[in-house]
């Protein structure tokens, strides 16, 4: 089971790669924030992109240089096979555990 | 085109600092983030959000495996010490207690001080010509060659004949102090009214807030006031141009406002309240009208401002031919009067800088008092004291939890530890320890600051933001850091690791080094008890001392030179009256407000005495002792002006056999001694009692008279003398003082640091009692066992309790055998200072070590009982 662990930040960070073409440190950041409207420090997310990568989650190579950002290289991440298959597997813990749940008992009242 | 923003330097720098691998592509992102967030939100957000993340990763990194060749193992370690060092602090609260404690009010009191010796070394800075102004002081010389003493008084004339003899004087500027009524609205202030040339204030940097520095003192009818002064005559009023009386000889003058000053800033040795124009001084009193060409009288102070790039010394040299050229050949003239066998000058000008003037009590005849740069290192030696005391518990408990840490050593050295990281970790255990003592200092000294600054008379503000106090905090930090940590980094570092593990260590020497820093810490601690002890009973002896007169419920009213043997002859009939007054008298001029010498020639040779001018009654009002003769009567008409009373010391003096009868030729009136009065002292007691002579002679002026009041209608008496003051000087408020309490301002200076040195020593002994606190129940806590072991075998309560106590009732012993002597030299030295001091005390040095011996006691006895009680069982079960 260890081995399919997925902490919640990173399936955050997993997620948010599937959904970027070109994913890298700053974009991944800037999408979490946005898109989950939750404030992450850049920080957290290379730290989340180191243990990904060693658990084989992701795997990275330098881009190409492009005009933005004074030209300079970035690293690009990209999705492995089994780092969809962690993301598959904690999308389906999480809605087994929620059949049949409501979560929303206020608007029963109402 | 703008340039854009950048990410903030600082915090820029740290982030490469911590970041080895992948630093270029760190630094690019964040960068990018910055660029990003500051084009969205503006600069603050992005750099609040930068400053954020860069201590973020400064604190967690960026989950990169550790290296072996990058610094991420370094910051772990480094992380592992503040863990250890936290952990340390929280597990052994107490011990970590007495440490902050005792270091904080180490700093806090070396934080003190700094202030203080700030606040004594600023004065005078704020003058913009201070390197070119010097005030003119006279060097007197005795015989010998050494210098007898140095006086700010000048003549006259001197500050125009060196502007016009000397190039290189760029400007003078005479000045004079008169205390004087002056009057606004029917209501009267004595004022200490400053005469000075127009030009002061140009000369110095004393900004005027109304009116024109260059003319405000042109006209001698004019007068500058301070702001506080200018509020206190006219209220919200504008003070320019209105009109004040100023009272000369009696008589009252209009004056004119034509400026209001800055008030003058605490840290300046020239004081001012009321300016008036020096031209104005010649015409007010006819004796300086007297004195404007006169070299020989001196009573000026004069300063002058050189020309940028004068050589002092240089003009001094000078200053010999042009003191020659006014003065005349006075080593001839003392020489002629048998008073000088020297070859050199008796008497020399000399340029003291204007920043000299405060720390030099040497120099006598300034206007402010100066302070004693003496009090200022024996503060600092005890500042120095109590923070040295506090490093030394520092380091004893130290000492004595080393077997516990040589574990960790020993460990740690197991896994590779380097002897230079450990010393990193256990001095920087110490500077932790330090940098919270220093945030607790710097609270405490802000909490104490009022109390000092009533205690050391003096304005200190708080005022640490600047590059000189972060340069002294930051010495403070590191030094008392490395002093305090230099044991466990230099020794408990060097442990083997094998040893260590083994418990098979023992520190060589460790028990010697307690040792030794206990008795330094009471070697200290005593030395400022008896200190303390000495000075109080000293001043005590100063205020008790008999004095020859009785200065209690007698009090001093100032004639304000009206009429004094009208007055007089008023409060006398009115003593007659009443029992509050019990007598009434004057004399020219009170014992502790001044005294003239009067020299004379008395059958050829010189002689010297002090001389008061006295009321009938003075004897008795003052009562003082008649040894011989009779009392000067005013019925008999040869007493008024031909018969004087002279004290023993005078006796003494002219070698006399039978005083009443000789005649004192060649002094005025050349009267007769009728009576010798037994010595009193006029004078401070720093000073021997002099030759004294007391005549009626109405030739003289009265200031003061003197009332002495019934002790049991103090209140009564007073109001008495207020409503008859009243009577005859309606225009004038009443004034008076205390004798006793003009005796005990003589003594201000003395009382005030045996204060200091006494608060400051029971502080001292407080953190050496808290340092013998934690060694005391860490020695017992080492010997648990043997003390347990003692008991099974039969030892009682009190041989155990004698057991621990011995050993630091031995530390305290010597520590006394050590400070005892060195004590009775410093204070040998301080009494010596007073012509009249108490014998050395030995009971202060008894006192002091009983003392000391007794809260030893009590601090060990405190955990030698809680061991002694223990119940053996659990005891052994220790650990």
């Amino acid at each position: 089971m260890s081995d399919v662990y997925l902490g919640e930040f990173e399936e955050l960070v997993l997620l948010a790669i599937c959904g970027l073409p070109e994913a890298y440190a700053v974009a991944v950041q800037q999408r979490i924030e946005r898109q989950a409207a939750r404030p992450a420090t850049i920080g957290s997310v290379y730290r989340a992109l180191t243990r990904l990568e060693k658990k084989g989650y992701l795997r990275s190579r330098m881009g190409a240089v492009t005009r933005v950002r004074g030209g300079k290289a970035k690293r690009l991440y990209e999705v492995t096979g089994t780092g969809f298959a962690a993301l598959r597997t904690a999308q389906t813990a999480r809605d087994r555990l929620r059949e049949g749940l409501d979560l929303n008992p206020a608007l029963q009242i109402a | 085109m703008e340039t854009p923003p950048c990410p903030p330097r600082l915090a820029r720098w740290l982030l490469r600092l911590r970041l080895s691998a992948r630093q270029e592509e760190v630094l690019d992102d964040t960068d990018w983030l910055f660029e990003l967030r500051a084009a969205e939100r503006g600069l603050p957000h992005a750099r609040w959000r930068y400053w954020r993340d860069v201590l973020n990763i400064f604190l967690f990194g960026i989950g990169e495996r550790a290296a072996a060749t990058s610094s991420f193992s370094g910051f772990a370690m480094y992380r592992n010490y503040l863990k250890i060092a936290l952990r340390n602090l929280r597990k052994h609260r107490g011990y970590a207690t007495i440490n902050i404690a005792g270091l904080s009010i180490g700093m806090a009191c070396c934080l003190l001080l700094y202030l203080y010796v700030q606040h004594e070394l600023s004065f005078d800075a704020f003058h913009e010509n201070k390197d070119r102004l010097y005030r003119v002081t006279t060097q007197s010389f005795e015989p010998d060659g050494s210098l007898a003493s140095t006086g700010t008084w000048q003549p006259y004339p001197l500050a125009a004949a060196l502007e016009a003899a000397f190039p290189e004087v760029e400007a003078t500027m005479r000045l004079f102090t008169v205390s004087e009524f002056m009057r606004h609205d029917e209501e009267a202030f004595e004022e200490d009214i400053l005469f000075a040339d127009p030009a002061l204030f140009q000369f110095f940097s004393f900004p005027l807030l109304a009116g024109d520095a260059a003319t405000a003192l042109a006209d001698p009818n004019s007068v500058v006031l301070s702001a506080q002064t200018a509020r206190k005559y006219f209220g919200a009023a504008d003070p320019l141009g209105q009109s004040l009386s100023v009272r000369f000889d009696g008589v009252f003058q209009e004056v004119t406002v034509t400026g209001v000053a800055a008030d003058v800033p605490a840290a300046s040795s020239l004081q001012f309240e009321v300016v008036m124009p020096f031209e104005k001084l010649g015409q007010a009193y006819e004796w300086i009208a007297n004195r404007t060409d006169n070299w020989r009288a001196s009573s000026f102070n004069v300063y002058v401002a050189l020309q940028a790039g004068t050589d002092p010394v240089a003009l001094e040299e000078k200053l010999v031919a042009f003191r020659a050229k006014h003065r005349g050949d006075e080593a001839a003239r003392l020489r002629e009067r048998g008073r000088w066998e020297g070859t050199h000058l008796p008497h020399r000008f000399h340029l003291q800088p204007l920043t000299d003037i405060h720390l030099n009590p040497a120099v006598l005849g300034g206007y402010q008092p100066t302070s004693d740069p003496q009090y200022a290192f024996i503060l600092g030696a005890i500042a120095l004291a109590i923070l040295l005391i506090a490093c030394i518990n520092f380091t004893t408990l130290a000492i004595a939890r080393s077997l516990e840490r040589t574990r960790e050593v020993g460990l740690r050295k197991a896994v590779g530890a380097q002897r230079r990281q450990l010393m990193v970790q256990f001095w920087g255990e110490a500077f932790l320890m330090t940098a919270l003592a220093l945030g607790a200092g710097l609270a405490l000294a802000w909490l104490l600051l009022p109390a000092f600054n009533q205690v050391s008379a003096r304005s200190l503000s708080f005022d640490l933001i600047s590059p000189e106090a972060f340069g002294m905090l930051a010495t403070l930090l590191v030094l008392t850091g490395l002093v305090a940590g230099s044991y466990p980094a230099v020794l408990l570092s060097g442990v083997q690791p094998i040893d260590a593990l083994k418990s098979r260590f023992r520190m060589r020497g460790r028990g010697l080094l307690t040792k030794a820093l206990v008795v330094t810490q009471f070697v200290l601690c005593i030395g400022l008890v008896i200190g303390t002890l000495v000075m109080v009973q000293q001043l005590s002896f100063l205020q008790q001392k008999n004095l020859g007169y009785n200065p209690d419920h007698l009090v001093v009213l100032p004639t304000h030179s009206l009429d004094g043997p009208r007055l007089l002859e008023h409060f006398r009939n009115v003593a007659a009256q009443t029992q509050a007054i019990q007598g009434v008298t004057g004399t020219g001029v009170a014992f502790t407000y001044g005294f003239s010498r009067e020299g004379w020639r008395y059958r050829g040779e010189e002689r010297a005495a002090y001389y008061f001018r006295i009321e009938p009654d003075f004897v008795d009002v003052m009562e003082m002792e008649l040894v011989e003769g009779r009392d000067l009567d005013p019925a008999r008409p040869a007493d008024v002006r031909g018969a004087a009373l002279v004290n023993e010391s005078f006796v003494h003096y002219m070698g006399w056999q039978n005083p009443v009868g000789e005649v004192l030729h060649g002094f005025y009136e050349e009267p007769t001694v009728v009576g010798v009065v037994a010595d009193v002292h006029f004078q401070s007691l720093s000073h021997e009692v002099e030759p004294m002579i007391l005549t009626l002679d109405p030739g003289w002026g009265l200031r003061h008279l003197l009332a002495r009041l019934d002790p049991t209608d103090v209140a009564g008496g007073l109001a008495t003398l207020e409503r008859t003051w009243h009577e005859v000087a309606p225009a004038l408020p009443f004034t008076y003082s205390f004798l006793r309490d003009d005796l005990a301002r003589q003594y201000e200076s003395e009382q005030r640091w045996s204060q200091i040195i006494g608060q400051a020593g029971l502080l001292a002994v407080l953190i050496a009692c808290l340092g013998l606190f934690g060694l005391a129940a860490l020695t017992v806590v080492r010997r648990t066992k043997e003390i347990g072991i003692r008991k099974v075998l039969g030892a009682s309560p009190q041989s155990v309790l004698a057991l621990v106590s011995k050993e630091f009732l031995l530390l305290i012993l010597l520590a006394f055998g050590v400070a005892a002597p060195l004590t009775y030299f410093a204070a040998n030295h301080w009494l010596t200072q007073f012509a009249f001091h108490i014998a050395m005390p030995w009971q202060a040095f008894f006192l002091a070590g009983g003392g000391i011996l007794t809260l030893t006691l009590l601090t060990v006895g405190f955990h030698a009982w809680r061991a002694a009680r223990t119940d053996p069982a659990k005891s052994l079960r220790y650990e």
